[in-house]
């Protein structure tokens, strides 16, 4: 119990900079210290309130990264995944499909760990993935595709996105969508926005 | 034998003040459906954008001694904020909106005031688009107390 305590309250400090949401957030970790319904409810809006802080992708990253041990673990890792991965703002295509994939793996280790919370817990944690998976579903079908680039040669990002699109500002978007080391020397092969 | 269509019609009223209609106009019951004409194309597209907003004009009015009272009453009704149950003398009672109320007295006619009004169906909030962020907390919303109460069993 506390390990997920724990988890979050370094969540908390990492990512919510709002002084008033950090004097909730403390105040909702020492209630979700304690046993009970009330402890319960403060860990889930800690959840809650650490999902909807900070950059969202960072968030996400944090919170996918948090073993789930018990109902309580699982309900609280999977509350930041849904409200960090929503918040998410997608580029292309497959960063949504990724987004949502992620989500899926995280809802099913949640739900093989739910066995003695009861169906309340695990039909609320239904509806929070839904919609969810939902909203990252239409995402998906409004962005743009990715598409795979093979140039031959090294090129500078700048001529690649030039050659792509007839704008080099835009080669800082295929370093960092390929975190590539060296904007000068792009690899062979890489991945580019459709358009 | 005929039906009595003046004994058989509904009193009409509007945020439960009455008046009496001298016409009323509706519009709406339609469906927004937009024409795709693709070019070099033999046929066109049709595409269904759900249903119109309804409107209703109402050429309404009051009568008696007490017409200006009521004039008075109907105004009040028509400029209150929200929606409000429109009763018209052949049509079921709908929540609308009043958007327009124009109010005309002659001199020649004592004890008649009418009006020109408007009213647009009220929308339902829960068909309106929301944002994915706005659904999620609905969402964790419900049911969060019963939720809490089974993680702490």
């Amino acid at each position: 119990m506390s390990d997920i305590l724990d988890e979050m309250e370094r969540l908390a400090s990492d990512l919510v900079v709002e002084r008033d949401d950090q004097a909730k957030a403390l105040a909702l970790h020492q209630r979700a210290r304690h046993v009970g319904v009330d402890a319960s409810l403060a860990l889930l809006e800690l959840a809650r309130l650490i999902g909807e802080a900070g950059e969202p992708s960072e968030t996400l990253t944090a919170a996918l990264s948090i073993e789930m041990a018990d109902d309580r673990s699982a309900a609280g890792v999977l509350t930041i995944i849904c409200f960090s991965a929503i918040r998410v703002n997608h580029i292309a295509r497959q960063d949504a499909t990724l987004t949502r994939s992620q989500v899926a793996t995280a809802a099913a280790r949640a739900y093989d760990l739910l066995g003695t919370s009861g169906p309340s817990v695990m039909a609320w944690l239904v509806g929070l993935v839904g919609v969810t998976v939902r909203h990252l579903s239409s995402d998906a079908a409004s962005r743009v595709p990715v598409v795979r680039v093979e140039t031959g040669i090294s090129l500078p990002s700048s001529l690649v996105a030039w050659d792509l699109y007839g704008n080099p500002s835009r080669g800082r978007e295929i370093v960092e969508r390929n975190r590539t080391g060296s904007a000068m020397l792009m690899p062979v092969a890489f991945e580019a926005l459709a358009t | 034998m005929a039906r009595n269509w003046m004994r058989t019609l509904r009193p009409a009223s509007f945020r439960g003040v009455p008046f009496l209609v001298e016409s009323d106009d509706h519009d709406g019951s339609a469906r927004r459906v937009v024409v795709h004409e693709i070019s070099g194309g033999e046929r066109h597209l049709t595409e269904d954008m759900g249903a119109m907003a309804r409107t209703v004009f109402v050429i309404a009015y009051v009568t008696g001694d007490a017409a200006d009272a009521r004039a008075i009453a109907l105004e009040a009704a028509c400029g209150a904020p929200g929606p409000a149950l429109l009763m018209l003398p052949i049509d079921l009672a709908r929540q609308m909106h009043c958007t327009a109320c124009r109010r005309n007295r002659n001199r020649d006619q004592g004890g008649y005031i009418a009006f020109d009004l408007e009213f647009v169906s009220a929308g339902d909030s829960s068909g309106a688009a929301q944002s994915g962020l706005g659904m999620l907390r609905d969402a964790f919303s419900g049911d969060l107390d019963a939720v809490a109460a089974a993680l702490a069993r």
